[in-house]
């Protein structure tokens, strides 16, 4: 009992402590502190969007070039289907400009091919 | 000066505005953050951390409650992200401490203004409080300490918690019955 009334007494003083922890005072600097803060997050930002901007151009650069890229195998491609498309043209005129019938025809056996 | 016109002065990035804001609640939120963390050098740059913060979120501000009560939660949000941190260099503190190295641990202060007998006692105590409060649930510890400041009542402390006045009454009633629970058990082992 005795012991009881102990230990509830120790809880009541700890508990109690919080209800005197004392009131602190601002550092007197720390409104120029605070200042100090927003113009180096400031600095930052602006080297940030420097860096923001330059790695943007580097990916737009990359993107063009890509691009660029597969445009000139696209039309490589499809200028080499024209030139193929030329030639059967040219070689179907001169077959029937000099009118080239023979069967074994190394000419005519290649148009017939395609 | 309005609140309303304050907030608007803040957003177009008004030192003087920022100014009158930060005379305002510099004080208040120092103790708070203090209440939290029971370090003053910590408060001290929390509180840095909370201003600056403020100047750059203000376009973030809704407007759904009172300024302060946006700059309380801001710097309740901080001091609970400093003591995770804490507690996470804590736990690799027996890492440093084989590697040699080491940093000042998180420690609660006894108020150094009595004989010195009664600073040890109120220095044990301290120690034990600590460990206890540790033990309670975040948001019972935080509405607990909360209340303990004079000047938050429960309406302000549910504002800056999100939540309701009957829920942080609930919350402050339940960490204190935990807390008397858990030093009730520590004290009667140390009898024992």
């Amino acid at each position: 009992m005795k012991n009881d009334q102990k230990i509830s007494d120790d809880v009541k003083k700890t508990i109690s402590l919080l209800d005197n922890i004392k009131k602190i005072e601002p550092n007197p600097f720390l409104y120029t502190r605070i200042k100090e803060g927003i113009d180096s997050a400031n600095n930052k930002k602006s080297v940030l969007s420097i860096d923001f901007a330059f790695t943007l151009f580097k990916q737009i650069v990359f993107a063009v070039l890509f691009l660029l890229n597969i445009y000139s195998v696209i039309s490589y491609l499809s200028n080499g289907k024209m030139i193929g498309q030329y030639r059967m043209q040219y070689i179907k005129n001169v077959v029937s400009e000099y009118s080239i019938k023979t069967e074994s025809d190394y000419l005519t056996n290649y148009v017939s091919k395609d | 000066m309005q609140e309303a016109e304050l907030i608007n002065r803040l957003k177009q990035k008004d030192e003087d505005a920022f100014r009158i804001i930060f005379n305002d609640n510099q004080k208040k939120i120092l103790n708070v953050c203090y209440r939290l963390v029971n370090d003053e050098d910590a408060a001290q740059d929390l509180t840095q951390e909370v201003f600056i913060k403020v100047w750059s979120s203000i376009n973030q501000f809704r407007n759904e409650s009172k300024l302060s009560t946006w700059i309380y939660r801001i710097a309740v949000t901080g001091s609970l992200d400093y003591l995770r941190a804490q507690k996470r260099k804590k736990r690799l503190a027996v890492f440093n401490y084989f590697s040699g190295g080491g940093e000042k641990q998180f420690e609660i202060k006894a108020p150094n203004d009595q004989d010195p007998q009664m600073l040890m006692e109120n220095a044990e105590r301290f120690e034990v409080l600590n460990d206890a409060l540790n033990k309670l649930p975040e948001n019972q510890r935080v509405s607990f300490l909360l209340s303990k400041d004079d000047e938050m009542s429960a309406k302000e402390i549910a504002m800056i918690l999100s939540t309701t006045v009957s829920s942080v009454e609930s919350l402050i009633h339940r960490a204190k019955k935990n807390l008397e629970r858990i030093l009730y058990n520590y004290y009667k082992k140390q009898i024992v």
